[in-house]
């Protein structure tokens, strides 16, 4: 009768156990779910800022000094007047080092790499008029894709930025 | 005589079965908020750049109508038209052109429920500033 009675006590803690350790593991896996997601959405809103902030400034300011050349440069802005695209700047920016026009988005320190793509709006396919910059890898954990409009030579024309973290 | 384990359960002895429904409780709410969380952050990232390009988009529209001299003509039509052109296919707006003496609109009216987003630019109009509203939609 004593054994028996063993026997159940055993039972019952091995059930006891093994329902414990079902729901300490959901609860580790679940939560370690809500951290992943809550640092991907982190760093997602940190880029998505960043990529409008810096769609912002490419298209609508001028830069410093006003008419900069790929020697002057100390701050980036790509239009002549408010969305509408400078073709010398376009051109003095593709003269430019990558890496130092990184440093002079301020997005060197994120480790963020960027591209630059206008294409004619008009024109269904094979309308790219301008291209710069590293596309995304297909590796890239976090891509942010920025479409603007402006005009660029006299052209109503999208201008695509990739804003991406590998 | 009823063996002790099953009184634990069905008899006397049932107050163990409080703390466990306690425990039992306790674990379901913490997995029903970190469901929603997970739930609520992936929807909330996915809101927020849509809201974002869509304001960006009806910003740059009513700048690059601006630039073309396209409000100051006050056409509904040709405004339409124009930014026809531009709107992307899953988008719809409609401008709103206050001058001092006349108003203009397009046409498009905007659903009565989903995200809208709106903003406004300062023009000038015969010699008169004139404010151009939009509002922005997902179909």
């Amino acid at each position: 009768m004593s054994n028996k009675k063993a026997q159940i006590v055993s039972l019952d803690l091995t059930i006891a156990i093994v329902l414990f350790s079902i729901i300490v593991i959901a609860i580790i896996v679940f939560f370690d779910l809500f951290l992943n997601r809550l640092q991907t959405n982190l760093i997602e809103t940190e880029i998505l800022n960043n990529a409008f902030a810096m769609s912002d400034f490419l298209v609508t300011t001028s830069g410093e000094p006003t008419k900069w050349s790929n020697t002057s440069v100390r701050v980036l802005g790509l239009a002549d007047y408010d969305r509408v695209l400078s073709e010398a700047k376009l051109n003095n920016l593709s003269k430019l080092n990558y890496n130092y026009t990184k440093g002079l988005l301020k997005i060197d320190i994120f480790d963020y790499d960027y591209s630059i793509l206008i294409t004619d709006l008009n024109k269904t396919s094979q309308g790219i008029v301008y291209s710069y910059g590293i596309s995304p890898s297909p590796s890239a954990k976090t891509v942010i894709k920025i479409r603007r409009y402006v005009i660029f030579k006299n052209e109503t024309s999208i201008f695509e930025l990739d804003l991406w973290k590998g | 005589m009823k063996p002790r384990f099953l009184n634990s359960i069905f008899g006397k002895d049932r107050k163990g079965i409080v703390f466990t429904l306690d425990v039992m409780l306790g674990i379901m709410v913490v997995l029903i908020i970190l469901t929603f969380g997970s739930v609520y952050l992936s929807l909330a990232s996915d809101e927020k750049l849509g809201q974002l390009q869509l304001i960006r988009t009806g910003n740059d529209i009513l700048a690059i109508l601006d630039y073309k001299a396209i409000l100051q003509s006050q056409n509904e039509t040709l405004i339409y038209n124009e930014m026809k052109t531009m709107l992307p296919p899953n988008m719809d707006m409609q401008i709103l052109i206050e001058a001092p003496s006349s108003a203009t609109q397009t046409t498009m009216q905007p659903p009565p429920k989903g995200l809208i987003v709106s903003g406004s630019r300062v023009i000038y109009i015969n010699g008169n500033y004139a404010k151009a509203k939009y509002l922005a939609w997902y179909r």
